[in-house]
């Protein structure tokens, strides 16, 4: 065996593997670790992984006895492969992850591990302690890797009578601590779990004036420290795996000091209320529009997104069966929050003829006995081949889709958001052969998004783009322009190519879709998830078309109110955007970013509608370089 | 030709104006010649049909059968039960074979029933009977806050209802229409109807506006009421006190509670010289704010009012015959008011409020109309007739009645007549204008 893969653990919030490879392959420049679980990929080449001295206890040791020269049966080099990457918060404890070691020739070893903890009996070992210091470190958290440089000792929490814990409340895959402080803030505690998953430094843990004297909460300990009652403190312990804490340890650091001592474990029981937390953290480290981007991902997006368990769902069949002679058109429709939408789904039955089948991807178990209980009552009203999806969780909508899309069975997709009403047919039919033609043509793929109303016949959606927005700290939104405008005024071409398009509508091939990986499921419950698809399609070679039709409405925003608090739906929605930002702004920002032509046959006179000039990305839309249009 | 007349309920067991109506066409039918079969399906409870079965029959009769539909949704009018609405259809269809059907509401049945029945090949008429489909608002286009709505849109139906969005009232408003589309003939039985639904979206061709028919038992006792004046409604009469008779439900759209401020504000001399008797009940409103409210307001004027309570429709002539007017003073728009009609044929004047179907109605020559919803327009016009001792002319009430008598039958000839030219169309299922309607509704 030339690679062997031992152990798969979060230590953190950090993704570490402990791998051992053959020493004469460990020059292979292309030799590579690589982690996957349902289509999520990392990947870290060799020069970045951290080796690992050969006397490394808790690995395999190769010697014939004591006293004897060691002799190695095989001499193997061990590593510790560090996945720090953004994308490890796709991954789920729940479900195995596929480890290869991959060189040049070919995979060395692949093993399916499941994402385990770290005991902390193992920072006894000064050999992998070192090798994980060096591995913090280098992820960027100094003041965890500080901690690790000291003699390790653990005390029975009585020890520790300083800390007084208040409140626990689960959120997610975040676990809200508060609690109180005796004397002053401690600049060198540590909350840490049990199973070393979550670590929280100092510096993510706030500090605020107990509420009670009138005080404000504020996340800075400054000018709190010396309160008589000494401070409330506020804590969110995270694991990417999903993988809630329900054992802590507070852990005093200091750095004049010769150990880290670990005070626990403490066990917490906290309740789940998304809302609370969401509360809480607001309190303790203020709005999530007024932090720097690196407390968002640690404080926020703990209670915010979703726990990434791999996505299941049930699945049911309606209607006559496809005719697999023909060519189909699959429209995807998820649903959340009401049942209600159900109704639009029944009406497009209606009106569609042959070579449609339905996915309908029920995303929300509290609505699934609504859904199924309509759909069976009425199964003789069904006409359109239909797949009815149980998710067993709530996924958000680009996991729901993706989940779709595995079930349907068309070369081109219509995804569509449950609270859009067809009233008319035929955009969709244009739509479904213009994709067509083009791949018979080998013409570059196409996504294309419709024109949309509300219900009083107004512009919902005419095509997005991404102007800098100060609502958002200056960060790019996905905006729709002419939003509310009647839509008599909408002139011009039935085709426009756009920026992006929203995928509460949107058509495309099964295979573009497939290609791209389907919505990334890194943007939480439904936001940016459309525009992403589009600026990678567009990376790809694909163009971005919005087909200008009447008849089509969406309803916008009526599923996501389900969600409740407003602010909590903003935070979501900011969380998102600083996802999309930190991915596309440097591409946005080019000034050849979106290769966008005005078609040729704008007539004279007439005012384009996606033409208005408000910044560099608009401009770009006026580039006159070579013309396209849909056929 | 077989017709197969549908119902939201049989008017013996619920005795409401379209299940009136229904029943009224019906029973001419029967009489028609050219008619070789015709049914009367009605909603009714599973426990009212007292056996486990989706049917049965009214007291055992062949041509009244009971049906047991599924629930229907209370906001789009669907039914819930869309797989039994079908086998419901499928079994009238081949026990009545009709080759019309007339239904006279959706409610109870489902708006699917129009399509199922197209479906089926069966010529569709269905008689509006108030603005269900437009109004969400017991179909009444009361604005919840008491007002009167004139036109509805997704936006301002929103405001009704602030839980219901906008885009629902869209979806449902889409829904409805485009089943709509299955009927092949509308029948509006006033003006006032019609145009609502036309602004709403249906085709000015598509609606005929023909008064309902009404019951025949009733109209032969009323000759006998009028013609030769038995001692029952001379017994009846009120020979010192003019007498206002209120013929209806006792809810808050019939305009119960203004006629009952109206009186409390009537002069004292006028108060002692009128009577005002209440035939109806509160059946669906008790203990409620509209209950206590009126039973506060009976207080003050219970040396005025008699309440008779509940009436059945065969009674209605000689009950109105006692009255020497009756007044209709409805906060809604209403349709066409059968209470109207009554009175035509009991040759009783009117005191309507001035608004859609009632204003549409009345004959200016005898009846009088006050501000609609204003008790202080309506004490005055009271004060007036008692003071000016009005009295329509009692030779064009006998004319007017026996006009109404006769205008029955070109009632039932123009639905005979719709029916026939239906017959001789081709059925619109499947047809491309249908397509089209369905798109464009």
């Amino acid at each position: 065996m030339h690679a062997q893969i031992d152990e798969l653990f979060e230590f953190g919030g950090v993704l570490l593997a402990l791998i051992r490879v053959a020493a004469p392959l460990c020059g292979d420049p292309a030799l590579c670790c690589r982690l996957e679980q349902d289509g999520a990929v990392l990947l870290v080449p060799r020069h970045s992984w951290a080796e690992i001295p050969s006397a490394a206890s808790g690995l395999e040791q190769n010697q014939d006895g004591p006293g004897r020269r060691v002799i190695p049966v095989r001499r193997m080099r061990a590593y510790l492969v560090a996945f720090a990457d953004e994308a490890r918060r796709q991954f789920s404890a729940t479900n195995p992850v596929i480890v290869t070691v991959q060189a040049t020739s070919a995979a060395l070893n692949e093993r399916a591990l499941s994402i385990s903890g770290l005991a902390i009996a193992r920072l006894d070992d000064p050999v992998l302690k070192e090798a994980l210091r060096a591995a913090v470190q280098t992820a960027g958290v100094p003041a965890v890797a500080a901690a690790l440089d000291k003699t390790i000792k653990v005390e029975a929490l009585e020890r520790f009578n300083e800390v007084q814990v208040t409140g626990t409340i689960l959120a997610n895959a975040g676990l809200v601590l508060t609690g109180r402080i005796k004397g002053a803030v401690r600049p060198n505690m540590h909350i840490v779990s049990a199973d070393l998953r979550s670590w929280v430094p100092p510096f993510l843990i706030a500090y605020h004036a107990r509420s009670h004297d009138g005080a404000k909460p504020g996340a800075s300990p400054e000018g709190v420290a010396q309160h008589p009652d000494g401070p409330d403190f506020t804590a969110v312990l995270s694991a990417t795996a999903g993988q809630v804490a329900r054992e802590v340890y507070f852990v005093e650091a200091d750095p004049a000091g010769d150990a880290t001592v670990f005070y626990g474990p403490l066990t917490v029981n906290g309740v789940n209320d998304e809302q609370q937390a969401f509360r809480r953290v607001k309190e303790a480290f203020g709005p999530i529009q007024s932090l720097p981007r690196a407390l968002v991902q640690h404080v926020y997006r703990p209670i915010l997104a979703r726990p990434k368990t791999s996505a299941r769902a049930r699945r049911f069949t309606f209607g006559p069966p496809i005719d697999e002679a023909e060519p189909l058109v699959s429209i995807i429709i998820p649903f959340y929050g009401d049942a209600f939408f159900l109704n639009c789904a029944s009406h497009l039955q209606r009106l569609l003829g042959p070579g449609f089948e339905m996915i309908l991807v029920v995303d929300d178990p509290r609505i699934w006995p609504r859904v199924y209980g309509q759909l069976s009552a009425r199964r003789s009203s069904i006409v359109v081949p239909t797949v009815l999806l149980e998710c067993e969780d709530n996924y958000g909508y680009a996991r729901a889709n993706n989940l779709g899309a595995m079930a349907a069975r068309g070369d081109v997709l219509v995804l569509m958001n449950s609270d859009i009403m067809v009233v008319d047919v035929a955009a969709l039919n244009q739509a479904a052969a213009a994709i067509r033609g083009r791949r018979q043509a080998r013409e570059p793929e196409a996504i294309i998004g419709f024109s949309l109303l509300f219900e009083d016949d107004t512009i919902q959606h005419v095509g997005m783009e991404f102007p800098r927005s100060p609502l958002v700290g200056d960060m790019r939104l996905a905006d729709h322009p002419l939003k509310g405008l009647p839509s008599a005024l909408l002139e011009g071409d039935e085709g426009r190519r756009v920026p992006a398009v929203t995928g509460a509508l949107m058509a495309l091939s099964s295979d573009l879709y497939g290609t791209l990986g389907g919505f990334d499921a890194a943007y939480e419950r439904g936001d940016f998830e459309d525009a992403d698809l589009c600026l990678r399609a567009q990376q790809s070679g694909a163009e971005i078309w919005v087909h200008v039709a009447p008849g089509l409405y969406h309803l916008e925003r009526q599923s996501i109110r389900a969600m409740g608090d407003a602010h909590l739906r903003e935070a979501v929605t900011y969380l998102n955007c600083l996802t999309f930002n930190a991915r596309w702004d440097a591409h946005l920002s080019e000034p050849s970013a979106t290769h966008i032509r005005v078609p040729a046959s704008q007539a004279a006179g007439r005012r384009p509608i996606t033409v208005r000039k408000r910044h560099s990305l608009q401009a770009a839309l006026h580039h006159p370089a070579s013309q396209a249009r849909v056929d | 030709m077989r017709v197969l007349i549908l119902s939201h309920g049989h008017p013996d067991l619920s005795p409401g104006g379209g299940e009136r109506a229904a029943y009224s066409l019906f029973q001419r039918l029967k009489r028609a010649p050219k008619v070789t079969q015709v049914v009367f399906a009605a909603y009714a409870g599973s426990e009212t049909i007292g056996h486990d079965a989706m049917f049965g029959s009214f007291r055992g009769r062949p041509d009244e059968i009971l049906v047991a539909t599924p629930p229907v949704d209370g906001f789009t009018f669907q039914s819930l039960g869309y797989d039994v609405l079908k086998r419901i259809v499928s079994d009238l269809v081949r026990s009545v074979r009709p080759d019309i059907v007339h239904i006279h509401h959706f409610i109870h049945w489902g708006v699917e029933i129009f399509d199922l029945f197209q479906q089926a090949g069966v010529r569709v008429v269905f008689t509006l009977h108030e603005f269900a489909a437009i109004c969400a608002q017991f179909g009444q286009m009361v604005k919840s806050n008491g007002r009167l709505c004139h036109v509805a849109s997704p936006g301002e139906c929103g405001l009704c209802f602030p839980s219901v969005s906008a885009g629902k009232f869209f979806v449902r408003t889409t829904i409805l229409k485009s089943l709509l589309a299955s009927v092949d003939q509308f029948i509006a039985p006033s003006e006032f109807l019609k145009e609502r639904y036309i602004a709403w979206g249906l085709g000015q061709d598509q609606v005929a506006v023909i008064e309902n028919l009404l019951d025949r038992s009733g109209m032969a006792q009323n000759r006998n009421a009028t013609g030769q004046g038995p001692a029952q409604a001379q017994l009846m009469a009120d020979v010192t006190r003019v007498v206002f008779g209120f013929f209806a439900q006792i809810n808050p759209f019939k305009g119960y509670d203004v006629l009952l401020e109206a009186i409390s504000l009537l002069p004292e001399d006028v108060r002692r010289q009128v009577t005002f008797r209440i035939h109806g009940e509160n059946q669906q409103y008790r203990d409620t704010p509209f209950h206590e409210r009126t039973d506060r307001l009976l207080e003050d004027v219970n040396d005025a009012v008699s309440l008779i309570g509940s009436y059945r429709g065969e009674d209605v002539f000689t009950l109105m015959a006692a009255c020497d007017w009756i007044i209709v003073p409805s906060i809604w728009w209403e349709n066409s008011p059968v209470v109207i009609q009554e009175a035509r044929i009991a040759g009783r004047p009117l005191i309507c409020a001035n608004i859609g179907g009632m204003a549409e109605k009345i004959d200016s020559r005898t009846d009088l109309l006050f501000p609609a919803r204003s008790p202080g327009a309506l004490a005055e016009l009271i004060t007036r007739i008692i003071r000016q001792r009005i009295k329509p002319n009692a030779q064009l009430l006998g004319d007017l009645a026996q006009a109404r008598l006769d205008a029955d039958e070109t009632h039932f000839a123009r639905h005979e007549a719709i029916y026939e030219r239906l017959l001789q169309q081709p059925s619109a299922w499947g047809s491309e204008t249908r397509q089209v309607m369905r798109s464009t509704l």
